[in-house]
């Protein structure tokens, strides 16, 4: 982030300015935009389940006053990952002490399972993930973008001193009201509180920057952040069920071992081998369908759930994205969105 | 003077001020008189009211037909707002949740498990929606008299739950809701605040149950399978059963799918297309290899036999032995072909030449150095040559061409040459070769005879021979194989076998029968027990050998025959698949008794207009056919009917057998405790007591047993006079009088405690058992048939009496039942301690913090100045 070191001269027109100090001293007491890092999703989720064990749960057992939405939503966490385990277990923790073939035969439904479950985490992950690297790629808005939120909560006891607390929200979470006022802020750290707008508003098409381009770009983003996230509500559910599909495939009946011999790092070439195989093979089977009892039901319903997986994520990012380039077909208006009004 | 003009400026000015100053007056005064009765309006939402669970479902389905709609309307518009977005996710959800359930469900091999894939996504869903109603806000609800899922309509006219966000629950409960609550909870109302103290507790249980709700339904899959594996056992119960009347419908449709499968691949033999293609490079007699090939292309059963199922196999291999019949028929008629044609063949240029000379060098003629005769061979052989034409293209000429060319020949000879050279003549035309267009019309009627008889009658019998694979075969999840399953199971489950017994019995063979002999003796050892235990278990299995076994088995065993023999109906007499017809005979006494009715005269007059010598059966039959009778139907096959009551008394046979041991068994025990058996073995032997040889001997038969066992004749081979005794001692010598029947009996109380009508049946199998082992000897000899109980049974249905062995069947089903109860032991206690916990931790809700605060009235408003 540029702060501090910001010359007037560089500073346009239109933006309003504070001094790089104040700013500093603001950002750490209130709600900013944080920089995004590849690992960034990952500390946050590890953030909200630590807190959510040890503070959130705890507080909401007792009732506390302070409980609120989001304690709520990120214990949702909780039951994910139980849940998950429950079905593993399930399927897996009583087959040791079974007598052989059953061993072997619960085994390999319990191998499927843990597998199935897995891959739904991952094939509901990546199902959103898609639409919003696709969003991004055409519309220049990171559904994803997270900020810092400082809460003060009542006290608790009687001298209660530390009150703030931080929670990680993203900007456009809410359709309602996404946090527009951060990105003008984190535009203002940069001297320019127009730079995100502006941004965007060239994805839109606008040649030159815009006089006013928040009033332009709102609009249409709230409608980019509605038609996305309904897609993945759907759209993630399907790769999900995919994943299962996968899982469900006879190539993963079979053991998938580390070999005995080698170095550790050849070890780890013959794991991801092994499972790159596994999942292709899986692939192949689940497009052609098996030989069981209802061979052609298996194959038109596997690929029915392929190609509406990569259906859904298509249309997805297209409906999502249709009709944002508004400068291409902008009819002409009375209103000169480069000129500047004065107000009388 | 006074100056006008000012004053009037003067007095508009103070006008204007004046009245600027009532119009404020009055805006103040109507400020304050109307300062109490100017009030935010009234809210527009409301609480909604609690529903039955059915009428709850209808609304919530009907809410998700909603969904979709403001989904489509989401994309297209991109305008909704977060809750819409949040029922979106839900939607998802429950969508992804079907389509895995219906994939998986085509994963399935068999129907039980294709619906339980069903059966699980539902109850997931189902119950990770009852968990938190029925373990957290049922029971506060009864406590407290309030639900925390309590759902509210918004001003929007959105559907919410009124305690979702801690920090902002809408204050929607009247003031009677709260009063009532407020007694439920005991909240003394003298306190001036109770109400605001009573909404306080009401958040601070709602948070409590909603965080309890989040930490717990991580479990709900626990409550998942605890209700599949109670399901399972259902679902399984009502597959049988609707396979079984499934299987008993289909027996009558059997026809048309059977019309149906002559378009399969395997009822159209490409190789029946290219019987031409087999001789045509040859121009010979059919040989060897083609009349093996054609007898394998119209064998209607040969096609069934490679089939993968060994039942199949079974049903099929006794109709072995058509074959060679086939062949013979189908040489029989190219014979009468050939006559009918008149032969008109071939002869090999090749072979002419050294036979006219064999001839021509006979006699002394030759040795005189005669030349006419020389003069025969340069001529034959010239125009021999000819016909080859350039190059010596043309190997064969016609028997014409040659007789032409001899007759030429011959001219000119005298009359002892020409004898000779006659022979000659006959030697040659006896090599001839049949002509390509006889050849050609034998593979057109071949092939007429595959399409319209083999096909039908093959498509026919594979249909048949599925539909008793179905119901009897031995993959998983036949009928029989089910009902079986069903029937042990629940023989295995009366016994009662704790966790660590079975635990110790699933692991060999010996430590199985050990656990079971104990059993039995356990239950040996009391009579009432035993009585009980016995008229229990025969109930049981009579009941399932009348209405299961019995009663499907014999349905099915009459529709199956007459199918089959109806295949046979459209072969004609003379095609040589009639030698199968020939198997399905008709009564001719029958066919007279039919020849009244049907011509209206009695058959002595029928007879004179017919001719009385040509009569037989096949020509009755057609006359009557002729005439409109129902003759097919009188047909009978004994070929079929053989194997079928083979095949299915051979099913029956083995169920019952199972069931009928697991009875000898209890009751062998039962003659050690009451001294029968001491006896018996005094009078048998002498010998005043059991040695503990003698009883390890007679367990080993009546608990280990197999069929295997006695294809190595078991311990009996050179045992002879010993063995005998034992196997009296065990069930009792067939037929025997006085006392020795008395004596060898099942055991009194066995008698008077078991099913009547089983009894019979049980004395049978005994029987069969003494026979069985009597002739162990001759037994093993392959092949060798031997009377079975009242019936010719074959050797396999004499070993399919036996049944299981009671000690494997345990071991096999207390390994099962073992993996249940240990899975049950630790998921079973699981589930029970979370929701002990879940219900517990309960106890500690609805404790207000801060609860004094609340005894003070406020001077202005609550005490929550947020709310």
């Amino acid at each position: 982030m540029q702060t501090g070191k910001v010359n007037s001269a560089n500073i346009p027109k239109n933006a309003y300015y504070a001094s790089g100090d104040a700013h500093k001293k603001l950002s750490s007491t209130s709600d900013r935009i944080i920089k995004k890092t590849p690992l960034t999703g990952a500390r946050i989720v590890a953030d909200k389940l630590v807190n959510s064990l040890f503070i959130y749960a705890p507080k909401g057992m007792q009732g506390s006053r302070n409980s609120n939405f989001y304690e709520f939503l990120s214990m949702g966490l909780i039951p994910n990952i139980t849940g998950s385990a429950m079905l593993i277990a399930l399927f897996n923790a009583a087959n040791k002490n079974f007598k052989s073939p059953d061993r072997a035969f619960a085994s390999i439904s319990g191998r499927k399972m843990a597998y199935g479950v897995v891959f739904y985490a991952i094939g509901k992950w990546l199902g959103s993930k898609l639409i919003n690297k696709g969003v991004q790629l055409k519309t220049g808005v990171d559904l994803e973008m997270p900020y810092k939120k400082v809460v003060t909560e009542l006290p608790d006891h009687p001298g209660d001193k530390d009150l703030t607390r931080i929670e990680y929200h993203r900007v456009f979470e809410s359709a309602d009201f996404p946090r527009f006022d951060l990105i003008n802020k984190m535009g203002e750290q940069q001297g320019n509180r127009h730079l995100w707008w502006d941004k965007i508003a060239k994805k839109m098409g606008f040649k030159d920057p815009l006089n006013s381009p928040e009033q332009t770009v709102q609009e249409k983003v709230k409608e980019v952040v509605v038609k996305s996230s309904s897609a993945k509500s759907i759209s993630s559910f399907i790769w999900a069920a995919l994943g299962v599909a996968l899982a469900a495939q006879e190539p993963f009946e079979r053991k998938i071992s580390i070999p005995i011999s080698g170095t550790r790092k050849e070890k780890a070439l013959s794991l991801a081998k092994q499972f790159a195989t596994t999942l292709g093979n899986s692939f192949v089977d689940l497009y052609n369908g098996n030989n069981l009892k209802f061979t052609y039901g298996s194959k038109i319903v596997g690929r029915t759930i392929i190609f509406g997986a990569l259906a859904s994520t298509i249309l997805g990012i297209y409906n999502a994205t249709r009709g944002f380039r508004v400068a291409d077909n902008q009819p002409d208006t009375q209103i000169n969105l480069k000129k500047e009004y004065e107000v009388q | 003077m006074n100056n006008n003009i000012n004053t009037s400026i003067q007095s508009r000015y103070l006008e204007q001020q004046l009245r600027k100053e009532i119009a404020q007056q009055d805006v103040y005064r109507a400020f304050v008189l109307n300062a109490n009765s100017i009030a935010p309006q009234e809210h527009r939402a409301y609480l909604l009211k609690t529903r039955n669970p059915v009428s709850s479902f209808i609304i919530a389905t009907a809410d998700t037909g909603k969904d979709i709609v403001e989904l489509g309307k989401a994309l297209v518009t991109g305008k909704s707002n977060d809750n819409q977005l949040g029922r979106f996710n839900d939607l998802g959800m429950k969508l992804g949740g079907l389509g895995i359930a219906s994939y998986l469900f085509t994963k399935r091999g068999t129907g039980t498990k294709g619906i339980m894939e069903f059966l699980g996504a539902g109850a997931f869903f189902a119950t990770m929606a009852a968990w938190p109603r029925l373990l957290i806000s049922e029971p506060l609800k009864m406590r407290f008299g309030f639900d925390i899922r309590q759902q509210y309509i918004d001003a929007q006219g959105r559907k919410k739950r009124l305690y979702l966000d801690n920090q902002f629950v809408p204050d929607l409960y009247s003031n009677e809701e709260i009063d009532k609550i407020a007694d439920k909870m005991g909240i003394d109302k003298k306190n001036p605040e109770y109400r605001e103290l009573t909404k306080e507790k009401m958040r601070t249980i709602a948070l409590q149950g909603n965080t309890l709700w989040m930490l717990s339904a991580g479990f709900s899959p626990l409550l998942t399978s605890m209700i599949c594996n109670l399901a399972e056992r259902g679902v399984t119960k009502y597959i049988v059963n609707s396979q079984y009347n499934k299987i008993l419908k289909q027996a009558d449709g059997l026809e048309e799918i059977a019309t149906r499968r002559q378009l399969e691949k395997g009822f159209n033999l490409a190789e029946a297309k290219e019987l031409k293609h087999i001789l045509e490079t040859r121009v010979t007699e059919p040989d060897e290899s083609f009349y093996r090939k054609v007898v394998s292309i119209l064998d209607p059963f040969s096609a069934l036999n490679n089939a993968k199922d060994v039942d199949d196999a079974n049903l099929i291999g006794e109709l072995g032995g058509i074959g060679p019949k086939i062949r013979k028929q189908i040489e029989q008629g190219y014979g009468a072909l050939k006559s009918q044609e008149g032969v008109s063949g071939m002869l090999e240029i090749d072979k002419i030449i050294p036979v006219m000379k064999k001839y021509s060098s006979n006699g002394i003629s030759d040795i005189q150095g005669n030349t006419e005769l020389n003069d025969f061979i340069v001529k034959i052989t010239r125009k021999l040559r000819a016909a080859r034409g350039e190059q010596n293209k043309i190997k064969y000429i016609t028997v014409e061409q040659f007789d032409n060319m001899f007759q030429e020949a011959i001219k000119g000879a005298k009359p002892k040459q020409i004898e000779r050279l006659t022979k000659a003549y006959e030697e040659t035309l006896a090599g001839q070769f049949a002509t390509p267009e006889i050849v050609e019309k034998l593979c057109k009627t071949l092939q007429q005879i595959y399409s319209e008889q083999t096909r039908p009658i093959s498509a026919k019998v594979a249909t048949y021979a599925d539909f008793i694979n179905a119901l009897a075969g031995q993959k998983y999840e036949s009928l029989h194989t089910s009902i079986h399953l069903n029937s042990v199971n629940a023989l295995m489950q009366t016994l009662k076998i704790p966790y660590d017994e079975l635990n110790i019995a699933r692991n060999s063979l010996d430590s199985a029968r050990g656990i079971l002999q104990g059993r039995f003796t356990q239950i040996a050892s009391d009579e009432t027990n035993y009585a009980n235990f016995i008229s229990d278990i025969s109930s049981r299995q009579a009941k399932f050998e009348a209405s299961t076994v019995d009663k499907l088995l014999s349905s099915i065993k009459e529709k199956v025959y007459k199918g089959l023999i109806s295949a046979f109906n459209n072969v004609p007499e003379d095609s040589p698949l009639a030698v199968l017809k020939a198997q399905s005979g008709i009564d001719i006494e029958v066919l007279k008794g039919l020849i009244e009715k049907t011509f209206g005269v009695s058959y002595d007059t029928f007879i004179k207009e017919y001719g009385a010598e040509n009569v037989t059966a096949e020509k009755l039959a057609e006359l009557l056919k002729a005439k409109g009778a129902d003759v097919d139907s009188l047909r009978r096959a004994p070929m079929f009917k053989r194997i079928i009551n083979l095949f299915i008394e051979e099913k029956g046979a083995g169920i019952r057998a199972t069931g009928h041991r697991y009875l000898l068994e209890a009751d062998f025990e039962r003659r050690i405790q009451t001294g029968e058996l001491k006896n018996y073995w005094k009078y048998l032997s002498g010998e005043d007591e059991i040695s503990e040889e003698v009883l390890k001997i007679c367990r080993s038969i009546i608990y280990d047993s197999s069929m295997n066992d006695l294809a190595n004749k078991f311990y009996a081979d050179g045992n002879g006079e010993f063995a005998v005794k034992i196997i009296k001692l065990l069930f009792g010598e067939p037929g025997a009088q006085g006392e020795d029947a008395m004596r060898s009996g099942l055991s009194k109380l066995t008698y008077e405690s078991c099913d009547k009508s089983l009894i019979q049946k049980l004395v049978a199998t005994r029987e069969n058992f003494y026979k069985i082992y009597a002739q162990m000897a001759d037994f093993a000899r392959a092949g060798h048939k031997i009377d079975g109980v009242g019936t010719q049974a074959l050797q396999k249905t004499q070993y399919s009496m036996l049944g299981k062995s009671g000690t494997e069947l345990f071991m096999d089903t207390a390994s099962k039942m073992f993996n249940d109860k240990h899975w049950m032991r630790i998921f079973g206690t699981l589930t029970g301690i979370v929701i002990g916990v879940t219900l517990f931790a309960q106890f500690f809700f609805g404790k207000a913090k801060n609860e004094h605060l609340y005894k003070v009235k406020k001077e202005n408003g609550g005490v929550n100045a947020s709310k």
